[in-house]
């Protein structure tokens, strides 16, 4: 509850001061709002996620509301309708594929997170015999408050007002994203054959039990339990022994900054993956199939 | 891994998760100063706590799923 409007203060506070700073340079106010967007993503972003999962019908707007502070409000219906259901399969864009780096990762998702976000929500629709013209169509949603925050941002500080807020944004998804690519990377769900997969469990997520990141990122980081109870609440996430969960060598803060360099991310975590191959799946010889993504999608996605 | 005593009360157990709300004065001191101060925000997420984490290392207590939580957990998120 609280962190919402001290985002939203933060983020249009700092496009009221900066656009009429006199002492501030261009980089400098740049830096400030690359800065700002790391907090979007890093702390803004987690508490979204923890909203958007609960049944209260005020904190899931309150969660849109973050989502929508940082243009990626999309995020809500793929995270619910798509990567809980899918995560470790070829539907699921999110779960970074073993060997490829960050980057390319990201392009990947930037275009197809919302592309398969709406198609999420119109095959629910579909279900109900609605069109995406629906007013429970949750992009309607999503349009309003994404176009009332860039609004709020061109009132309050023009145009140059309105780029920070579009930089801090995109700053904040790109580490959004780069938390995503860290969660699951290289960890895919066995496939027993005509678009059928096995069960989510612990072990396809990575974990980390740092006290001080935990503290910042809520939890976040017993990412094995979040999956199995997504409405568990962030102070009740249960961590898991090493031989039920794959645990990272150094919480998300570190991951992050060795994904940003893709061959110190191979290195230091291509031996984990393989690994876990070895443990949770020997029966399984052939991984070309999952490290292309070239399996069938799983059934209804 | 060891479970959290139930009695521990929820204010001061929820109090370290408030941290981030540091990055309120930290977003304005850095804004007031300028220059090299307007890494702050990046270097509290980045380093701040990558630091903090070497330091502090691991918890492993899982907390008791029999307390009742209330709405945004009760601590104020």
């Amino acid at each position: 509850m609280v962190w919402v409007p001290a985002q939203a203060l933060m983020t249009f506070g700092l496009i009221v001061y900066a656009t009429r700073a006199g002492h501030l340079g261009g980089w400098e106010k740049i830096g400030l709002f690359v800065g700002q967007g790391v907090i979007s993503g890093a702390v803004g972003i987690v508490y979204a996620h923890e909203l958007l999962h609960q049944r209260d019908r005020l904190e899931r707007w309150l969660g849109d509301i973050l989502l929508a502070m940082v243009l990626w409000s999309p995020f809500r219906s793929h995270h619910l309708r798509v990567h809980h259901l899918h995560v470790g399969t070829p539907a699921d864009v999110v779960t970074a594929r073993y060997n490829e780096g960050f980057h390319r990762h990201f392009a990947r998702v930037l275009w197809r997170m919302p592309r398969d976000a709406w198609r999420a929500e119109a095959r629910l629709l579909a279900r109900k015999r609605l069109t995406m013209r629906s007013r429970k169509n949750p992009f309607w949603r999503y349009t309003a408050l994404q176009t009332g925050m860039l609004a709020l941002a061109l009132v309050l500080g023009g145009i140059e007002g309105l780029v920070f807020f579009a930089l801090q944004a995109f700053v904040a998804i790109w580490q959004l994203e780069l938390v995503n690519y860290i969660e699951h990377y290289g960890l895919t769900r066995k496939h027993l054959g005509e678009g059928r997969y096995d069960h989510v469990q612990p072990r396809h997520s990575w974990n980390a039990e740092h006290r001080a990141s935990n503290k910042l990122l809520i939890n976040l980081q017993r990412h094995s339990d979040h999956h199995y109870k997504p409405d568990r609440r962030y102070p009740l996430l249960q961590t898991y022994p090493e031989d039920e969960a794959p645990q990272l060598p150094q919480g998300y803060p570190i991951m992050g900054v060795a994904a940003l360099i893709p061959p110190v991310w191979r290195r230091m975590m291509n031996p984990r993956v393989r690994a876990w191959r070895r443990r949770f799946y020997p029966e399984v010889s052939d991984w070309g199939p999952y490290k292309r993504s070239e399996l069938p999608r799983p059934r209804g996605a | 891994m060891s479970t959290l005593p139930a009695t521990r009360a929820p204010l001061l157990a929820a109090l370290p998760y408030w941290v981030s709300l540091l990055t309120l004065p930290l977003a304005a001191f850095a804004a007031y100063m300028g220059g090299w101060w307007v890494l702050l925000l990046p270097a509290f997420a980045w380093l701040l706590f990558d630091i903090l984490d070497l330091v502090g290392g691991l918890d492993q207590s899982n907390p008791d799923l029999t307390r009742p939580m209330r709405r945004c957990s009760g601590t104020g998120f």
